[in-house]
């Protein structure tokens, strides 16, 4: 633990604390974050509030609070489903090469021609905004990263003497690809997903703002930077904070992953 | 010699193709192996020991196809076997040892793992009875406290040890026949010494038959009963191990017999 990195560690802990407050929400919010109370609208940060409200008197804590919550699951279930088809698409393409190898990687190619986040306002411009649309599409449009990593990691690996061995023994291919050469290429795959994290909440947030993503009155970090475009002359607090939640947030995941790359960076273990 | 030999190679031939160049590289081998001996497989690099040693369980580079040929093992035909078939005789009845134990094993499970997942493969054994299995097995190959061994990663073993581990997988089966490419030439001379005596032992033990394959005759000399020499793709010589060194009939081999570093020589 002596050579973490400074940086890693206030990532770690940017990391621990949101993922804290998104698993604690009811317990941490003081206030029913849909409550609506008239009397006590746009008020500034005071004890009572301490983020403030906004423009329908809603405590604004308690809405970043849950809103942590929705926003971390969009970022984490996305990142999943992009893990889980990067890592089935890349080892196939990397164990069985040939044929197999090119359609998947012209595929891939052709997915990373489109602009993602245009084909995501398409794709919800069809499917409808909700933020399990909003999962699978950022999940299904975020996968080429992680293919091309394990496939080049798999490449390397199946040449190893351990994957003649294990074949030796009789062991199948699947059995190969899920046991053997998975497990070794995961270094970096930790390393994409956890940036990938930090994408996905951006892209959510990106989404909610243009009121495509996460629907009020349901919270998120984006939405409510949206309804604090309105008050921005005279309520900086509403956009004040959930701006900082996101920055802070995507800025923690980075360092973490930073951090992790710089682990798992062969050249440093001397 | 009316005995039914356990593997017979007859008129084996195999071809690498890469861009549309074909390469010969293994032109009409015949190999016979009787149950409970050692025969030592003997050539320079590139003679196709190797390859052919692979080819026996469809193992060879994909690459490589066998031209014709038969390969009668136990009384079955190997060749054209389906992959299915092949895949429960390897490990089961036929293993393999390979030559650099730093690299055969995988580096992310520890040896207790490994040997559990081969001998699950083909035994019908699970948890506890499978952890016996692996444990007695490394007990067979001289392992000291087995138990302990089982938890530990690969980068905590010596590399005589790692291939103690590696035999140790390739008998958890009890096959008939252990197919060990060059395992000695990654270790040091006193590991040498050792692992082959643990390859003697097995034969007596365990009534198994093992094809040795290495460059170094002087190996052979020790431990094989038969002695075969590939060159070229071709056997060139095969018969009694003390017979091939006092007569050996092919200029080949001499010259490697001449290879061999003697005492009070030059």
């Amino acid at each position: 633990m002596k050579n973490l990195n400074r940086l890693t560690v206030f990532g770690i802990i940017v990391v621990v604390v949101m993922a804290a407050a998104a698993l604690f929400a009811p317990f941490i919010a003081e206030h029913d974050p849909g409550a609506i109370e008239l009397g006590s609208v746009l008020m500034p940060p005071s004890a009572e509030h301490i983020m403030g409200t906004d423009s329908l008197g809603r405590d604004l804590f308690s809405r970043m609070v849950y809103g942590a919550r929705i926003s971390l699951s969009v970022g984490f279930v996305a990142v999943g489903i992009s893990v889980i088809a990067g890592v089935i698409f890349g080892s196939l393409a990397g164990y069985y090469g040939g044929w197999i190898d090119s359609v998947i990687s012209r595929f891939i190619d052709i997915m990373l021609c489109f602009p993602t986040f245009f084909l995501i306002l398409a794709t919800i411009a069809v499917l409808g905004p909700g933020i399990w649309n909003i999962m699978v599409i950022i999940g299904l449009t975020s996968w080429m990263g992680v293919a091309r990593l394990i496939r080049a990691e798999i490449l390397s690996l199946r040449e190893r003497e351990f994957v003649e061995a294990a074949r030796a023994v009789g062991a199948s291919d699947f059995r190969i690809i899920t046991r053997h050469l998975i497990p070794n290429g995961l270094g970096p795959v930790l390393v994409s997903a956890t940036l990938g994290v930090a994408g996905a909440i951006l892209t959510e947030s990106g989404l909610s703002f243009l009121g495509l993503g996460v629907q009020p009155p349901v919270p998120s970090w984006g939405n409510i930077l949206t309804e604090a475009k309105s008050t921005l002359g005279i309520a900086w607090w509403i956009t004040v904070f959930p701006g900082l939640a996101i920055l802070i947030t995507v800025l923690g995941y980075n360092l973490l992953g930073e951090g992790l790359r710089e682990h798992f960076n062969p050249h440093r273990k001397q | 010699m009316s005995r039914e030999p356990l593997l017979e190679i007859k008129g084996l031939r195999l071809d690498f193709s890469q861009e549309g160049k074909v390469i010969e590289a293994v032109r009409g081998a015949d190999l016979k192996v009787f149950e409970g001996e050692i025969l030592g497989l003997v050539g320079e690099s590139g003679s196709g020991k190797s390859v052919t040693a692979l080819s026996i369980t469809g193992l060879q580079p994909k690459a490589a196809s066998v031209r014709s040929g038969s390969i009668i093992f136990d009384g079955m035909e190997l060749l054209g076997m389906t992959e299915e078939g092949l895949r429960k005789i390897r490990g089961a009845k036929i293993s393999y040892v390979f030559q650099d134990p730093a690299t055969s094993l995988n580096p992310v499970f520890t040896i207790g793992e490994q040997l559990i997942e081969a001998v699950t493969l083909h035994r019908e054994a699970s948890g506890a009875g499978a952890f016996d299995i692996a444990v007695s097995s490394l007990k067979d190959v001289g392992m000291p406290s087995p138990e302990e061994l089982m938890h530990a990663y690969p980068h905590q073993l010596s590399g005589g040890m790692r291939q103690r581990a590696m035999i140790a997988m390739a008998i958890s089966c009890k096959p008939k026949l252990l197919i060990a490419d060059e395992p000695t030439t990654a270790l040091d001379v006193t590991v040498q010494a050792q692992i082959l005596d643990l390859l003697v032992k097995l034969k007596e033990d365990m009534k198994l038959t093992v094809i040795l394959i290495t460059h170094d005759l002087s190996i052979v000399s020790q431990v094989a009963e038969k002695t075969a020499v590939m060159q070229q793709g071709k056997i060139v010589e095969y018969g009694d191990t003390e017979l091939v060194y006092r007569k050996p009939s092919h200029p080949y081999t001499k010259k490697l017999i001449d290879c061999i570093p003697r005492m009070g020589k030059g």
